[in-house]
């Protein structure tokens, strides 16, 4: 370590002292043959041949030397400075378009990072395990009851389980203040901040003793981006008092900081303990039997609501044993024996939660992701090859330097990694601005993606470790890709005839081929993403396009909650009716209607029903999505009944039950065609059979437009009240312009029912489709940049390889070869290459088709027309870029060609 | 015969051979390692300078400046104590592939 820290200083006196010894030896041998009778020159030039090259003995010296690596990369780094300095347009192209490359991979990584790879921070996070119920009969198979969690819980002991609840969103008013601000709460066991492991910033974290139902007052911890932002990170904070939906609790600690909860998709700001479910009216994603959601979830085992989560696979088989337990117990109450035996089947299992969990963005977003993930790692590539076409014909005018330096002594393997050191340099400058604009790229994909506008993103996409070791393996595998063959090329240099002034030393055929190499390649790559971009801009096309089955204009959706302003469910048909009334009165509004799930929400429910009169296969499951609606709801939100009739003010409480279901349903399990008149009720409750269908509704893409319409049945308000979420709104004109008389008019109705929003609902349907857009948008503009760089790395290559001909070329033309053969000639093998690049390029375009089918939206991806377009659009594309070259070079004068030479 | 290219992993072994006697400069050890290999081996400086500067490196050698037979400022090499455990077992394994060489070539 002493020798090699020393080295560069002792540099010049080393040098001294090596050139001493090698002089004694060529002096002394030369003084033996002068001896010998040979005239001092000649004996020295014989001395000097035995030694076999001053300069090269030294070079091979210094590369033994401690620290020689480094010497010689600091000298090839200065070096390579230079040279980049004295051309300053070769270097801002190469670098610009390489940092557009390693930028836009490196942003897409920083999301793929946070959405998929980024470990919680919490202890341990590969210990971590979430239970779920795979063979689950209801739709969500992750969530429990809270005596199957007692009953784990005895099991693998109160270190070895804790639950919680979804991230739900609160109304938060801190006391003193007037106003309540929104925030988002998660419910958790005592257990949970320990077995994640979290200390707390400040104060202490829920524990076992906060499990207690009843006793002690109600405690609330805070995450530590709140405390800063809302309590200017004080102390003082502990023992504030805060009302979340109303009911009151103390702060007792801070969340350490980093830890935004367990959720990929929501940052938790506040946790309490899971007794105070009732307290909050927290009722969310939660699946429910033979029970009642309007009390208390603690002690109901048809409720299912909770996460589970498990350090280490310790207990898995003893928590299997219990719930199987709970199975058996539950199944000796159902009457069908194939429900009964696949009811049975249930299992529980274990899977790794280490990077937390995701409702659908995780989902949702990885199929997407890695497609622009292979769109821009294609955009590097033809960087890449841009680059190394352009190193080519630089290396091509080096080329009498590079003989030059052979000569002298440099080895072969020096001058590779100096030509190398250049291209580093090179992309690392490249990288460090990638680097510099990725941050604030990946910020905005997922703003854009997510719909944030204001406040924080919900995950953070900004730089770690892995994000730094991603960027640099980019750099180093781009340098490697673009630099290292120009630089084998470069140094195969025959000596003796590049040294000839003028003469071409190079093996010509070797580079031509390189160079068709490239202009193959790029070709196959400009296809692929060509076809990328049309397919994507197909898909917005027919996304935009779809057929909705409800009118999307002039509707306004009110965003209510009653729940949470704590109205009884016998209070809610009178709130509804003055809702209706009052929202009617207001001018320019044709008509209003409450219903239990809004359009194009994330709200649905879904129920296996059992059908009078169908047979259903053993184990058949008929499931339907339900909506409960008011009355005039079809023709507010403009959905058209085909046949039966509508709900009336007749179908009461008190009267037959009844229900509207949409014509797949209909078409589906009655092809008769006589829906109307028959009936069906629950598999679970008993399977009465009792709900009349009086009427068929059109499909219609409730859930988003991506989605197909599912089968629907529609119920009337009045026959089952339940918590309304959207009160649709149908206005003459301009939506927005109604908007605040509209809220106005709830407000009058009651000034504390808590209205979420108001949202044009066509702004809802685009909303919900903001992700397929902008993905689509990102992958058809990335499409198009790369299908010009790829065309502009082709003109390059193309017009070098006519240059590199010219000589060729005038000596046909003067040996009479008519201008219009050369064309041919030139422009051919253009063509020709441009083909060979397609016939590359179509194999893989069936390769990626099959991965994204599953992204794109009523795309035929294997359409012969859209890839003949493709292909034709490209062809003569390249054509035309080809055909520039081909000119000059048949119009090229023999005089002007023979001097190329 | 011919002079024979040296076989690899040798090189080491010969010069520190060469200079367990005496301390010898660069030319003095390329004919010490000719004239104790009868003139099979022929090391060229291309081979030799490098090989003694890793030495050096190494601390088999110790280098200082003297003079030559012919009053010339000379750089010259001896052996260290590492540089001599280094030899003996240079020189042990070298009998060893030797011995087996020899007995796979002398067997039918």
């Amino acid at each position: 370590m002493k020798k090699l820290l020393f080295n560069p200083f002792q540099r010049e006196r080393k040098e001294r002292d090596l050139d001493d010894e090698l002089r004694f030896y060529v002096e002394t041998l030369a003084e033996e043959k002068t001896r010998a009778g040979m005239s001092p020159d000649e004996a020295l030039r014989a001395a000097r041949i035995q030694l076999g090259g001053i300069e090269q003995v030294k070079e091979l010296v210094r590369d033994v030397r401690p620290g020689a690596w480094l010497a010689g990369f600091l000298q090839d780094l200065r070096y390579a400075a230079r040279r980049l300095w004295n051309n300053p347009g070769f270097a801002v192209v190469v670098v610009l378009s390489l940092a557009v490359g390693i930028g836009a991979n490196t942003a897409l990584f920083s999301v793929l990072n946070a959405v998929l790879l980024r470990p919680l921070p919490v202890a341990h996070p590969e210990q971590l395990f979430a239970l779920s119920n795979p063979l689950s009969r209801s739709s969500v198979k992750n969530i429990f009851s809270y005596p199957m969690f007692e009953r784990m819980r005895k099991v693998a002991g109160n270190n070895g389980i804790a639950a919680m609840s979804r991230v739900a969103d609160v109304r938060v008013l801190v006391d003193g203040d007037r106003d309540p601000e929104p925030h988002s709460a998660q419910l958790v066991s005592g257990e949970f901040f320990r077995l994640a492991g979290l200390s707390p910033a400040l104060g202490r974290m829920i524990g076992p003793e906060d499990n207690r139902t009843g006793g002690g007052q109600p405690v609330a911890v805070i995450g530590y981006d709140l405390w800063q932002r809302r309590f200017g990170g004080s102390t003082g904070v502990l023992g504030r008092g805060l009302a979340l939906n109303g009911s009151h609790f103390t702060i007792v600690g801070v969340a350490p900081a980093g830890f935004t909860g367990m959720w990929l998709e929501s940052r938790t700001d506040i946790w309490i303990p899971l007794v105070m479910q009732q307290a909050v009216r927290y009722s969310q994603n939660f699946s429910a039997m033979n029970s009642n959601p309007d009390k208390p979830w603690m002690d109901q085992e048809g409720i299912l609501w909770l996460n589970l989560i498990v350090r280490t696979k310790a207990h898995a088989v003893a928590l299997d044993t219990v719930f199987r337990q709970s199975v058996a117990q539950l199944a000796e109450s159902i009457g069908d024996p194939e429900i009964r035996r696949l009811t049975l089947r249930q299992r529980l299992s274990l899977d790794p939660v280490a990077q937390g969990f995701s409702n659908f963005l995780r989902r949702r977003f990885t199929g997407p992701l890695f497609a622009l993930m292979a769109v821009v790692a294609l955009i590097l590539l033809i960087a890449c090859a841009n680059t190394a076409s352009l190193l080519l014909a630089r290396a091509n005018r080096r080329q009498g330097e590079i003989a030059v330096r052979l000569a002298l002594g440099a080895g072969r393997g020096r001058l590779i990694r100096q030509l190398l050191t250049e291209s580093f340099l090179l992309a690392a400058i490249a990288a460090a601005g990638g680097l510099a604009f990725s941050n604030a790229a990946s910020e905005l994909l997922v703003r854009g993606t997510l719909g944030t506008t204001a406040g924080p993103t919900p995950f953070s996409t900004s730089a770690d470790g892995r994000i730094l070791g991603f960027t640099i393996a980019l750099s180093a595998l781009t340098t490697l890709l673009f630099g290292l063959v120009p630089a084998l090329r470069a140094t195969r240099v025959d000596l003796e005839s590049a040294l000839r002034a003028g003469a071409r030393g190079v093996r010509e055929g070797a580079r031509v081929n390189t160079q068709k190499l490239l202009v193959v390649s790029q070709m196959a790559l400009t296809l692929i993403l060509a076809v990328g971009a049309i397919w994507f801009a197909d898909s917005l096309r027919n996304l935009a396009n779809v057929r909705l089955g409800f009118d999307q204009e002039h509707v306004v959706t009110v965003w209510i909650n009653p729940q949470s302003a704590g109205y009884a469910s016998e209070r809610l048909p009178e709130l509804y009716r003055r809702l209706v009334d009052g929202v009617e009165a207001v001018p320019g509004v044709r008509s209003a209607a409450v219903a239990m799930c809004g359009l194009a929400s994330s709200c649905r429910d879904i129920s296996d029903i059992k059908i009078a009169g169908y047979d259903a296969r053993p184990g058949e499951q008929v499931l339907v999505q339900e909506n409960r609606i008011g009355p005039d709801y079809f023709s507010t939100v403009g959905m058209r009944l085909l046949a039966g009739r509508n709900f009336t003010g007749r179908d009461t409480k008190d009267a037959p039950p009844v229900a509207i279901v949409s014509e797949s349903l209909a078409r589906r399990y009655f092809p008769g065609g006589n829906a109307i008149g028959r009936r069906f009720g629950y598999t679970d409750t008993g399977a009465k059979a009792d709900t009349e269908i009086v009427g068929i509704v059109g499909d219609a893409r409730v859930n988003s437009a991506r989605e197909e319409p599912p089968l629907m049945a529609y119920y009337p308000m009045q026959q089952g009240t339940v918590y309304g979420g959207s009160l649709e709104v149908r206005v003459t004109g301009d939506p927005a312009a109604r908007m605040a008389e509209i809220r106005n008019a709830v407000r009058k109705v009651d000034r504390n029912l808590p209205v979420t929003q108001l949202t044009a609902l066509s702004e809802q349907v685009s909303g919900n489709l903001r992700q397929d857009r902008l993905i689509m948008w990102l992958t058809s503009t990335f499409g198009l940049l790369a299908l010009g760089l790829g065309c502009f790395g082709l003109y390059g290559v193309l017009s070098y390889a006519v240059a590199r001909r010219m000589g060729e070329l005038g000596i046909r033309l003067a040996l009479g070869a008519p201008e219009s053969r050369l064309f041919r000639m030139v422009f051919g093998e253009s063509l020709a290459l441009i083909a060979a690049g397609l016939a590359l390029g179509l194999p893989f375009v069936f390769a990626a088709s099959r991965v994204v089918s599953g992204i794109l939206f009523g795309v035929k991806v294997n359409d012969p027309v859209l890839l003949g377009l493709a292909a034709l659009t490209l062809t003569a594309t390249a054509a035309l870029t080809a055909f520039f070259p081909s000119r000059r070079a048949s119009q090229v004068s023999p005089i002007t060609a023979l001097r190329y030479e | 015969m011919e002079p024979a290219e040296l076989l690899p992993g040798t090189l080491d072994l010969l010069i520190l051979k060469a200079i367990s006697l005496e301390r010898l400069h660069g030319l003095g050890i390329s004919r010490r390692i000719e004239q104790m290999t009868s003139g099979t081996f022929q090391v060229k400086p291309g081979s030799l300078f490098p090989a003694l500067h890793r030495m050096e490196n190494q601390d088999w050698l110790a280098s200082e400046w003297g003079e030559s037979e012919s009053n010339r400022r000379a750089k010259y090499y001896r052996l260290t104590k590492s540089g001599r455990r280094q030899l003996e077992a240079e020189k042990v394994r070298w009998d060893r592939v030797a011995v087996a060489i020899a007995q796979a070539l002398q067997a039918s």
